[in-house]
């Protein structure tokens, strides 16, 4: 069991240094089955499939993709709010579903969550010092008072004036109140803050407070991210790591630059030109990829983006593209990448 | 354009002063503008001070009937006239004012203790045990409650508390659909999986997330829980069933009033139904008043 | 009809007041601006600013607890204050509205056919089959595939992306002179919001109509508005060539707006820039820049006289202390993609 460090040391960093990846996520899938227990016939929603991953200690994972392609549902693997169907969930390389009851709650404290709406990730009827307060409540071994200097101190970390812990989130900003999320996701000391979607709720210049905010907390407590999000240059902004998602696989990983600068899959440059970038004039290419998002309980065969890839062939219906590495870290999963793959090898 | 009202009263940057008050309370202000729910509630504090302060003022007896005192008119030391075995009518009205407000007060705390609990752990676990709980809700909604209410007063020996018990048993169903509807829509919000995620244990969930931010609509239910208890015991005595004398209450009154319709002894009919009907209009304007307050606050829930 | 060279569009000091329970919130505080034939004029500001309020007025959707003051003319005609009947012959057939969420924006029990053709039917009398052809005709315009097939389906059975398109479908049927749209791409997808905003630009050089594209986005206006407004507290801060305002913002606000942009090109983990504070409370209406709290360069005379309109050609700003002729940062610091 990891000692926790005096939770009223300021800078203390949360993470023990290891050679064991914070988080990993081995072969994971997740489906739900659509109805109650007379409905076997529905097809299951294929949320997440077969992905893995691995988180290292005071770094930041992206995760990127659009609508239906499976990372939120990732996010609540990592946090525990859902069970995978098949694979693996692993906390410094124990499996989750091994563990038993109180090993998984000891857990819990070390894994927490940054939702992405301002105004439904807080309890309206609490005062905000009860909001932050409340994951130590439950955590447990800490008196009223050491409950309360943690929760000042927290609150000035996260840029909250402390005459403010006693009024209601109705009477704060966005950008406050996804302060108070931070906050009360920081109170248990946890080792990795799975962020979904934390900015994407805010005003332009009230997200550039939040981000540089959580690149501060990063530093000084070695904390990991798993970020979630659809918004392309904010993940680009913050991660060390990325992975492309696309109805519930990945199909393209690896540092910013190489997927900016070289990306491999198809999908991954049609989300880096639909960007829409400040600077007028500048010649956009036409979107490439056509069509809609095909469902998830029915995904297309072999290689899930070929009907809205502009490269697709028959081959690409017939087999699902292995992930190939393109260089170090950089993965993707195609048949007719961009670019040329290191190997030939496909990567286990 | 989910509420144009709100986006357009620049909701989104943290509210524009709409929220002075700590925001637990608002619906207290939104309510004290209501003049008609607040006209209700005088309405019910005077008659429950009538009730229980004014035989403190206004001395009669209650207990023992007066051969040759039946039926007076109102006069001289008999304000609202007596009644048919001699006692003082409006010294009655007191009397049976207290066990009516009692056991209306006292049914409406079973029936919504009890429901609110069925209804929150219901919706919030969902899956079988939640089938199971409604459908036993299901069930005994299907037994019209005044027949059951009938059979129980007949076996169980009527007195104020049983009269609680047996009222609220059969009235707790509707809250527990409510909240049990509410718990649905609340337990995907996220505020219930961030505390989910901190391993906040079951029950705090349920009481601090659920019914905390179902107040609103438990406490409407509550009123007009009220207003539907007075009918439901006006209705037993009226029956027949009820408490035994010399306890009395409202409907007691009433039913014993009507047996005297053609022979127009008017003070012992009208005085108990108008107050049977003035509480009742009360307690709905209250519940409304409650649920345009609560309504407005919801906005951003 | 009105002379060429009229503007579709000209709004002269707007004001905008919403009565709520205790207060009254001065979301629109005395706009002018005006846009010409076929042109694409982006709104641009973040929330509270009063945009949306804008849009709804152009548009003549204001609840009945607003007040509105000054003049907004449409096609030469005067539309602040008209009575419901005559508002409804104006939208439809000289405006066109697209709302941002296009869930709530279809009525789920009518066929698409049947609400995109309603405004015809509506407005100009138009035989159902006159309507169901002029949906046809126009789903194939916004590149709704088999657009025949369409027509009877349900909008739970489309795409967010498919929805959008339809919703803008209902609102050009008539050829309006002028689409305002309220953030018509911020929920979808960010590969379905580049393909609606190439619809927009492909129907502007079919239809030729005007567009006012109301948005938080400064990367969208970028990209898709001839001139561009930036709005701040209800009040107009800068306004000009969409060029012009992204290379050489001069009122603060714009300046520090782009500044704390996230780009592509924003180095990893940088710090950002940020504008301190937050966007002021329009319920209190105070003398002065409104950006005076949040400035870096704000003195007295800010705070207590309103700045007037200063500018060159059809670049104006409110400010007294404009940002000087940047260089051009961006292009130093673009890296090729």
């Amino acid at each position: 069991m990891k000692a926790h460090p005096p939770d009223s040391a300021v800078g203390q960093s949360y993470a023990e240094p290891t050679a064991v990846p914070l988080m990993s996520l081995v072969n994971v899938t997740k489906h739900y089955r659509a109805g109650g227990v007379l409905s076997r016939s529905v097809a299951p929603v294929q949320a997440v499939s077969d992905v893995s991953l691995e988180i290292a200690a005071g770094t930041t994972l992206g995760i990127v993709g659009e609508s239906g392609c499976g990372k939120s549902t990732l996010g609540r693997m990592v946090v525990g709010l859902e069970k995978p169907t098949d694979g693996e969930v692993r906390l410094r390389g124990a499996a989750l579903a091994a563990m038993s009851r109180a090993q998984r709650r000891a857990s819990r404290y070390d894994v927490q969550m940054m939702f992405q709406d301002p105004y439904a990730s807080l309890n309206p009827r609490m005062t905000l010092a009860r909001i932050i307060e409340e994951p130590l409540r439950a955590k447990g071994g800490m008196s009223k008072q050491q409950r309360k200097a943690l929760v000042r101190q927290l609150a000035e970390e996260t840029g909250l004036a402390v005459s403010q812990l006693d009024r209601y989130p109705r009477e704060l900003s966005g950008g406050q109140r996804q302060r108070v999320g931070l906050a009360r996701a920081l109170a248990t000391s946890p080792a990795l803050i799975v962020a979904d979607e934390p900015v994407s709720a805010l005003d332009v210049s009230v997200r550039s407070q939040i981000l540089n905010l959580m690149t501060e907390l990063q530093a000084e407590h070695q904390l990991s991210y798993l970020m979630v999000s659809h918004d392309l240059t904010v993940i680009h902004y913050l991660a060390d790591h990325i992975a492309v998602m696309y109805l519930g696989t990945i199909v393209e990983s690896g540092s910013p630059e190489q997927l900016f600068q070289a990306p491999a899959h198809h999908y991954t440059r049609a989300l880096i030109d639909a960007v829409p970038e400040p600077v007028p004039g500048r010649a956009r290419p036409a979107s490439a990829i056509r069509g809609e998002l095909p469902s998830a309980s029915a995904p297309p065969s072999g290689c899930r983006f070929r009907t809205r890839c502009p490269a697709a062939t028959a081959l690409c219906a017939d087999q699902q593209p292995a992930l190939r590495e393109f260089g170090a870290g950089h993965r993707a999963a195609c048949h007719f990448p961009l670019t040329e793959p290191r190997t030939a090898e496909v990567v286990s | 354009m989910e509420n144009v009202t709100a986006v357009l009263s620049g909701e989104e940057p943290g509210g524009t002063g709409e929220a002075e008050a700590s925001g637990g309370w608002l619906w207290l202000r939104a309510f004290a503008a209501n003049r008609l729910a607040v006209a209700g509630l005088v309405v019910v504090v005077v008659l429950t001070l009538f009730s229980f302060l004014g035989p403190l003022l206004y001395h009669t007896d209650q207990i023992h009937t007066r051969i040759g005192m039946e039926t007076l008119p109102p006069g001289p030391g008999h304000p609202l006239g007596t009644d048919d075995v001699g006692y003082d009518q409006l010294g009655r009205l007191m009397v049976g004012g207290q066990t009516t407000l009692e056991v209306a007060f006292g049914a409406a705390a079973v029936a919504v203790l009890v429901g609110v609990a069925w209804g929150a752990v219901a919706g919030y676990v969902g899956g079988l045990i939640d089938g199971l709980m409604m459908r036993i809700v299901d069930a005994l909604l299907a037994i019209p409650a005044l027949l059951l209410l009938l059979y129980l007063a007949t076996v169980f020996r009527p007195d104020v508390l049983m009269l609680i018990i047996v009222v609220g048993l059969t009235a707790w169903l509707v809250p527990a659909r409510l909240v049990r509807a509410e718990a649905l829509t609340l337990r995907s919000r996220e505020y219930v999986l961030a505390a989910k995620t901190m391993g906040v244990r079951t029950p705090t969930v349920i009481v601090r997330h659920i019914v905390a931010n179902s107040i609103g609509t438990i406490l409407v239910n509550a009123t007009f829980q009220v207003a539907d208890a007075i009918l439901v015991v006006a209705a037993l005595s009226f029956l027949g069933l009820g408490i035994a004398p010399p306890a009395t209450n409202w409907g007691a009154m009433l039913s014993n009033g009507l047996n005297y319709t053609y022979s127009g002894y008017w003070w012992l009919t009208y005085p108990p139904g108008v107050a049977i009907v003035v509480t009742v209009v009360a307690f709905n304007l209250i519940g409304d008043g409650l649920r345009d307050a609560f309504g407005l606050d919801t906005r951003r829930q | 009809m009105s002379a060429p060279g009229t503007p579709v569009l000209q709004v002269t000091d707007l004001e905008v007041d919403i009565k709520l329970r205790r207060s009254v919130v001065h979301a629109v505080q005395g706009v002018t601006l005006k846009v010409g034939e076929g042109e694409t004029v982006g709104i641009v500001g973040e929330s509270g600013c009063g945009k949306s309020t804008l849009g709804l007025a152009l548009a003549g959707l204001l609840p009945s607890n607003t007040a509105v003051r000054g003049s907004i003319r449409l096609a030469d005609r005067e539309v602040a204050g008209l009575r419901e009947r005559e508002l409804r012959r104006v939208r439809g057939t000289e405006v066109g509205i697209v709302f941002q969420d296009p869930m709530t924006s279809l009525n789920p029990t009518q066929r698409i056919g049947v609400q995109v053709g309603e405004t015809l039917r509506v407005q100009s009398g138009a035989s159902k089959a006159e309507a169901r052809a002029a949906a046809a005709d126009m789903l194939n315009l916004v590149g709704l595939p088999r657009p025949l097939e369409q027509l009877d389906r349900f909008p739970h059975e489309l795409s967010g992306g498919m929805r959008q398109r339809v919703v803008i479908a209902a609102a050009l049927v008539c050829h309006p002179r002028l689409l305002i749209a309220d953030e018509p791409t911020t929920a979808l997808d960010v590969t379905t919001q580049a393909q609606i905003l190439e619809l927009f630009g492909h129907l502007r050089e079919t239809l030729g109509m005007a567009t006012l594209l109301i948005t938080h986005d400064m990367g969208v206006v970028a990209g898709h508005a001839d001139r561009v407004f930036v709005m701040y507290a209800g009040r107009e801060a800068e306004t000009g060539d969409t060029a012009e305002i992204f290379d050489a913002p001069r009122h603060r606000y714009t300046a520090a707006l782009l500044d704390s942009v996230l780009r592509l090109e924003t180095p990893h983990k940088s710090e950002l820039a940020t504008i301190p504070g937050r966007p002021p409370d329009l319920t209190v209406s105070t003398a002065g820049c409104p950006f005076v709290p949040r400035c870096p360069a704000a003195s007295g005379q800010c705070s207590t006289e309103l700045p007037a309109i200063s500018g060159e050609g059809d670049h104006h700003w409110r400010c007294f202390h404009p940002a000087d002729q940047a260089e051009d940062n961006l292009s130093a610091a673009e890296a090729p993609r």
